[in-house]
């Protein structure tokens, strides 16, 4: 039913509002794979957008050399570097430049999520070595003004594989590819989450120390979902680029980064569901705060995030789970009063009758 | 003599635990044969459980060895000493609260430990039908759907010793398995360890004195970091040592 209505979308909506959806739905993605490494296994990385903003770098660089047609990006020129320096070379194959900005992220939190578990670096001080990544990263994109554009980022694509990347018929192309990439994450991760593995995820949020001593080696599972997740943020801002043009360093930064902690926790965590809802809902609600009262907006946001996180730690699906079972619970108790009315009125029949004997 | 070194299980070699320059442990020699069972006994801060954490990896020794069939464990990290068959069950109980019990059980379960066997991974029947058989033993097949978190705190003791058994461990070693338990629970892990010990051997650290009295066949006495005496319960509790340690304990305990 959600899929029908996402593909119908496109009929209903305006080309500005279909962006919109569209972008956030990417922004989904990724908060699918957060709850993979937060919600099911316990650990917080505050360095997600980093993933997000490599994976789209790299179809940026990609997009911008099919617009120079393989010649050196404008901004270099500016900055007097003569030649294209030797990173960008990859990207001026597509079928090298998508792979890799999943196989970048990952490599990077492969190794980041190796040498952090190893030595058993958990918790808070977890999530500030990501932060920390993420704030190194920013500052060297930054600093890389004739490299990869500092500031500015990258920007001014004009086509890809031969269409003009801002028709109206590619955006919509655009969009439904997002919304098919959704659903396979959401497929993946049910499969990861429902089997042996989502199991062992859990039991490591649980009980880090059992699992150890049950004979499994948390790191290496651990490793693999970080390494997971961070491809998934790399997926998402493939799509973001595709269909924003645009890419700064400021989609990489930590205020970015933990605002999709913030779509996750609001959504519901260690729900495939969760994730998908509170990107979506936060997003939209921002967006038309942001709209109604442009001075206000964030103050308002703040305030909504705070009540969430006092009001409803297990997020939207925590509430929706009980509702569901409030609902069953008093199924079961009505229908057990009703048993047990039954038995005392059968009691008493049986007492009369006796009575009657007597 | 030679016969007699085969049959070891389990021996520790001079092991010296430091923390900050404190000897929890100081020089101990302990061993254990197959099939046995053994209590490890001792006032507050003898150094029990840190001798246990030292056999299955989570302290290492700052000098000494750990041999278990052979194998020298002391740098070996705490998931392969456990697959190579020890087996720990904590003083706190330790399981996966969010998991179902039965889950808890099929976690455990001796097979595949890597990333890319349990993506594979699919019910099995045998270990259905293991895992059946040790939720009838733990008495726990009615609430093999709960969640774990939600058992009482003996039925998460006993979840915990299905979990290790589960695990099909050669050497178990289990840190006070009565705690928080009622008499007749009390009563049904003593018989099973005994149970238990037709097959594996058992390491078992113990406060509950009527449960040692009951269901100690040999002891070994730790205090202050090295060992006592070692013997039979009638020994043991003979030993003029040992006496001492306790009746000095507790004139202490009258004293405060």
């Amino acid at each position: 039913m959600v899929i029908t209505a996402l593909l119908l979308a496109p009929l209903l909506l305006s080309d500005f509002r279909l962006g919109l959806l569209g972008r956030f739905l990417a922004y989904a993605i990724l908060a699918l794979g957060l709850d993979l490494i937060w919600g099911y296994t316990g650990i917080l990385s505050l360095g997600h957008g980093v993933y997000f903003g490599l994976g789209a770098y790299c179809a940026a660089m990609y997009l911008k050399l099919e617009a120079t047609g393989g010649k050196l990006p404008e901004f270099m020129g500016y900055s007097g570097i003569e030649q294209l320096p030797f990173f960008w070379q990859p990207f001026r194959f597509a079928w090298l430049a998508f792979p890799l900005a999943m196989i970048v992220p990952a490599a990077l939190a492969a190794m980041l999520g190796y040498f952090a578990f190893r030595s058993r670096i958990k918790g808070v001080f977890f999530s500030i070595l990501s932060q920390a990544l993420a704030l190194v990263m920013v500052t060297l994109f930054l600093s890389q003004i004739g490299l990869i554009g500092g500031t500015n980022g990258i920007t001014n694509f004009k086509t890809i594989f031969g269409h003009d990347i801002n028709d109206s018929a590619t955006q919509r192309a655009f969009y439904f590819l997002t919304v098919a990439t959704l659903a396979l994450t959401y497929v993946l991760c049910r499969w990861l989450v429902h089997g042996r593995f989502g199991k062992l995820l859990l039991a490591i949020r649980d009980a880090e120390n059992r699992v150890r001593f049950t004979g499994y080696d948390p790191v290496g599972f651990k490793v693999f979902v970080y390494a997971i997740s961070a491809a998934l943020a790399g997926l998402a801002g493939v799509l973001f680029v595709l269909q924003v043009g645009l890419i700064t360093p400021t989609e990489m930064d930590v205020p970015h980064s933990i605002r999709m902690v913030l779509w996750v926790a609001l959504g519901g965590r260690a729900t495939l569901i969760g994730p998908i809802l509170g990107t979506l809902l936060v997003n939209f609600g921002e967006n038309a705060l942001s709209e109604s009262y442009p001075a206000m907006w964030s103050l308002m946001m703040g305030v909504a995030f705070l009540a969430c996180i006092l009001f409803m730690p297990r997020g939207l699906m925590g509430l929706v789970n009980d509702a569901n079972r409030w609902i069953k619970n008093r199924r079961e108790r009505s229908s057990s009063t009703r048993i047990a009315e039954k038995s005392v009125t059968s009691h008493a029949t049986t007492e009369t009758i006796e009575n009657s004997v007597v | 003599m030679q016969q007699q070194k085969q049959s070891k299980i389990l021996s520790c070699e001079n092991i010296v635990v430091e923390f900050d320059g404190f000897k929890a442990v100081d020089d101990v020699d302990f061993s254990m044969n197959q099939g046995e069972v053994r209590f490890l006994i001792g006032p507050n801060g003898a150094g029990k459980t840190t001798l246990l954490d030292c056999i299955c990896g989570r302290v290492r020794p700052s000098h000494g060895h750990v041999l278990f069939k052979g194998a020298n464990l002391t740098l070996k990290q705490e998931h392969k000493i456990a697959q190579l068959g020890i087996g720990r069950k904590f003083q706190a109980p330790s399981i996966f609260a969010s998991l179902s019990v039965a889950d808890n059980l099929d976690l455990a379960a001796h097979g595949p430990r890597g990333v890319l066997a349990s993506l594979s991974s699919r019910a099995d029947k045998q270990r259905q039908q293991r895992q059946q058989e040790y939720l009838e033993l733990i008495r726990l097949q009615e609430q093999q759907n709960v969640e774990a978190g939600s058992l009482s705190h003996g039925a998460k003791q006993w979840l915990e010793i299905g979990m290790l058994l589960m695990q099909d461990p050669d050497l178990l070693l289990l840190d006070e398995p009565a705690a928080g338990m009622t008499d007749d629970e009390t009563t049904r892990m003593g018989e099973m360890l005994h149970r238990i010990a037709q097959q594996k051997s058992v390491l078992v650290v113990e406060h509950d004195m009527d449960f040692v009295r009951r269901f100690a066949h040999s002891v070994t006495v730790m205090h202050e970091g090295k060992t006592l005496c070692e013997g039979s319960m009638e020994e043991v509790q003979n030993n003029e040592r040992v006496q001492e340690v306790y009746l000095g304990r507790s004139g202490e305990r009258t004293a405060h």
